[in-house]
C-alpha cells in the first residue's frame, strides 16, 4: 500500500472531514467530489499541509509526518491553486529543481516543455491557464516520483489541453511501481484513466468501486409508482423522487434487467452515479 | 537548501531593474547630503536585509507556500534558509556600501579618526539584526502586509518600554546614563565582544521562534 489513510478527521467550523482510504502500487485513484466535499483537504492532509486532528496516514509506510527529503522526492504534487511563483520563467524553475531533486531529469523536462510550446523565458504568471496546469503536470513527472498527488490537475482547461495532460499521466504509469492519487469534479477525466474512484461528499467517502465495476455494474433504474412497488430492493443503494416516479441507483445492473425485463434500466456514468449518491436517499 | 536558495537569487535576479533603482537613490545621499556616507551605508545595509523578507512576500504570492512546504525541504530548513539568506544579503550589503562610503570619505576629507568611523560604520549593522530577529518571525506569522503593522507596534513599545525602565530607574535614584558611559568605558573590543553574542543569541532565539510558527502554520 502506498498510501493509507485510516480515519483522518480534519474539523472547521461549518465543515468536518472523516476520510479513510487506501492508494495501491501501481494504480491510479480518482477521488471525486463537488466543490467544496473535502478533496483538497484530503490532498493537503496527505501531503502534511494541514495536520488532521484525529487518524492516521502513511505514505511508503512511514508515517506521514516522519516523511525526510528522499521520501517527498518520490512524490510529484500537482495543487490546484499553488505552485512556483508566476515571477519566475521555466528555465529559473529548472535551475531550481535541478538543486532540489536528485532525480531531476533536465533535458527530459526541457524537450517535453519545447514539445508543448512553452515558453522557457517568459514568466509563469504570463502563462494561459492550460500552460501553466501543463507545466505543473510536467514538474511533477520532471524526477521520477513513484507517487503523483494531483488536485485537480485538468480544472479550468479546454478539452484538449485535459486530453493532453490526461496523455501524459498514462504515460507515466507505463513504468512498473508508480500510482497516482487525483482529484477532479470532472468525471470523465477520471473514467478513462482511473482503476478505482472514491466518492467524497460533505467530508466523508460515500463509494469506493473499481472504475470498471463502477460503469459495468452500477445502473440507473427509471420506475413509476407501481413498478417501484413491485421492484427488489436488494440492490438498490439510493432513490430519489422524480416526476414520472422514482430514479433508483443499483450496482446489480444486470439483476434488474434480467428479473425485469419491462424497466427501464440506463447503464450509469460517474456523474449519475455521484448525484443519485449525493442527493438519492438510502432504502 | 541549495534549492531553496536558488529559487530566492532568481527571484531577486527577475526584479534587478527595481533594486537597482533602489540602490541608485543612495547614492544620492552619498554625494548631495553633507556627511552622507553614513546615510548611505545604512540605507544599503537597511534595503540589502529587506530584501531577505521580499523573497519571504514572494513565497507567499498566490498561495505559493503551498506548493514549496510540498518539495523536498522541511519547514526548518525553510526557516534557516531565510536567516542564511538575510544575513548573507545584509551583510554584503553593508561591506560594499561601506567599502564605497570609506574610498568616498577618504577622497573627501583624508586624515579622519578611522576607528571612530568604523564604529559608526558597525553601527548600520544593527539594522540588519533587527530586521533577521524581529521582522523575519513577524512576517512568517502575520504575512507580509500585517507585519508591518506589527513591526511599528514592535518599535514603538520597545521604545516606549525602554523610555519607561529608563524614568523607573531614574526616579528609583539610578543613574542611568552614568550606568551607560561605564559600559561604554569597557572598551570596543569588548563592547564589540558583547554586541556579538548578544546578536548571536538574539539570532538563535528568534531562530527558533520562527520555526515554531512555521511548524504549527497550516497551507
Amino acid at each position: 500500500m502506498l498510501v493509507q489513510l485510516d480515519h483522518v478527521e480534519k474539523h472547521y467550523k461549518g465543515f468536518s472531514l472523516d476520510c479513510s482510504m487506501n492508494i495501491q502500487e501501481g494504480c491510479v485513484t480518482g477521488l471525486i467530489g463537488a466543490n467544496g466535499a473535502g478533496k483538497s483537504t484530503t490532498f493537503k492532509a496527505i501531503l502534511g499541509l494541514v495536520k488532521p486532528d484525529s487518524g492516521k496516514i502513511r505514505i511508503f509506510g512511514k508515517d506521514c509526518s516522519s516523511l525526510d527529503s528522499s521520501d517527498k522526492e518520490k512524490i510529484g504534487v500537482v495543487l490546484s491553486d499553488s505552485g512556483f511563483s508566476g515571477y519566475l520563467n521555466i528555465k529559473q524553475i529548472t535551475a531550481i529543481m535541478d538543486g532540489l531533486y536528485h532525480n531531476f531529469n533536465k533535458e527530459d523536462f526541457l524537450k517535453r516543455c519545447e514539445g508543448f510550446s512553452l515558453p522557457l523565458d517568459k514568466k509563469i504568471k504570463e502563462f494561459s491557464t492550460g500552460m501553466k496546469a501543463k507545466l505543473k503536470v510536467l514538474l511533477a513527472m520532471s524526477y521520477e516520483a513513484n507517487l503523483l498527488v494531483l488536485d485537480e490537475p485538468t480544472a479550468g482547461l479546454d478539452i484538449i489541453a485535459r486530453d493532453e495532460i490526461l496523455e501524459l499521466l498514462r504515460e507515466y504509469m507505463v513504468t512498473d511501481g508508480r500510482s497516482i492519487l487525483i482529484s477532479s469534479h470532472i468525471s470523465a477525466d477520471l473514467e478513462g484513466l482511473c482503476d478505482d474512484v472514491y466518492m467524497i461528499d460533505h467530508g466523508k467517502i460515500v463509494l469506493h468501486e473499481d472504475t470498471d465495476a463502477l460503469l459495468d455494474s452500477y445502473g440507473i433504474i427509471k420506475a413509476d409508482e407501481q413498478a417501484w412497488r413491485r421492484l427488489d430492493k436488494k440492490y438498490i443503494l439510493r432513490v430519489r423522487n422524480e416526476h414520472f416516479g422514482y430514479s433508483c441507483l443499483t450496482n446489480e445492473r444486470s439483476y434488474y434487467t434480467e428479473n425485469y425485463p419491462n424497466l427501464v434500466v440506463e447503464k450509469g456514468s460517474i456523474d449519475e452515479v455521484i448525484t443519485m449518491m449525493v442527493k438519492g436517499e438510502e432504502v | 537548501m541549495k534549492g531553496l536558495f536558488r529559487k530566492d537569487i532568481e527571484l531577486l535576479k527577475g526584479n534587478f531593474k527595481i533594486f537597482a533603482g533602489i540602490y541608485l537613490v543612495a547614492l544620492v545621499f552619498l554625494f548631495v547630503y553633507k556627511n552622507g556616507e553614513q546615510m548611505f551605508t545604512f540605507y544599503v545595509t537597511m534595503i540589502s536585509s529587506i530584501l531577505v523578507l521580499n523573497t519571504i512576500s514572494y513565497d507567499e504570492f498566490e498561495n505559493g507556500m503551498s506548493f514549496l512546504m510540498t518539495l523536498p525541504v522541511n519547514r526548518s530548513t525553510y526557516v534557516k534558509s531565510k536567516y542564511a539568506l538575510g544575513v548573507i544579503i545584509g551583510m554584503g550589503g553593508w561591506l560594499l556600501s561601506f567599502l564605497v562610503a570609506t574610498v568616498y570619505a577618504n577622497m573627501k576629507s583624508p586624515g579622519r579618526d578611522w576607528t571612530e568611523w568604523l564604529l559608526v560604520g558597525m553601527s548600520s549593522l544593527i539594522v540588519i539584526f533587527f530586521i533577521i530577529v524581529v521582522m523575519i518571525p513577524l512576517q512568517l506569522k502575520f504575512g507580509g502586509e500585517n507585519s508591518r503593522m506589527v513591526m511599528i507596534a514592535v518599535f514603538l513599545g520597545t521604545f516606549g518600554g525602554c523610555y519607561l525602565i529608563y524614568t523607573i530607574l531614574e526616579k528609583l535614584g539610578v543613574n542611568v546614563d552614568a550606568l551607560l558611559l561605564s559600559v561604554a568605558s569597557l572598551g570596543a573590543p569588548m563592547l564589540l565582544g558583547i554586541f556579538a553574542v548578544i546578536i548571536a543569541v538574539s539570532v538563535l532565539i528568534s531562530m527558533k521562534i520562527s520555526e515554531k510558527i512555521i511548524n504549527n502554520k497550516e497551507y
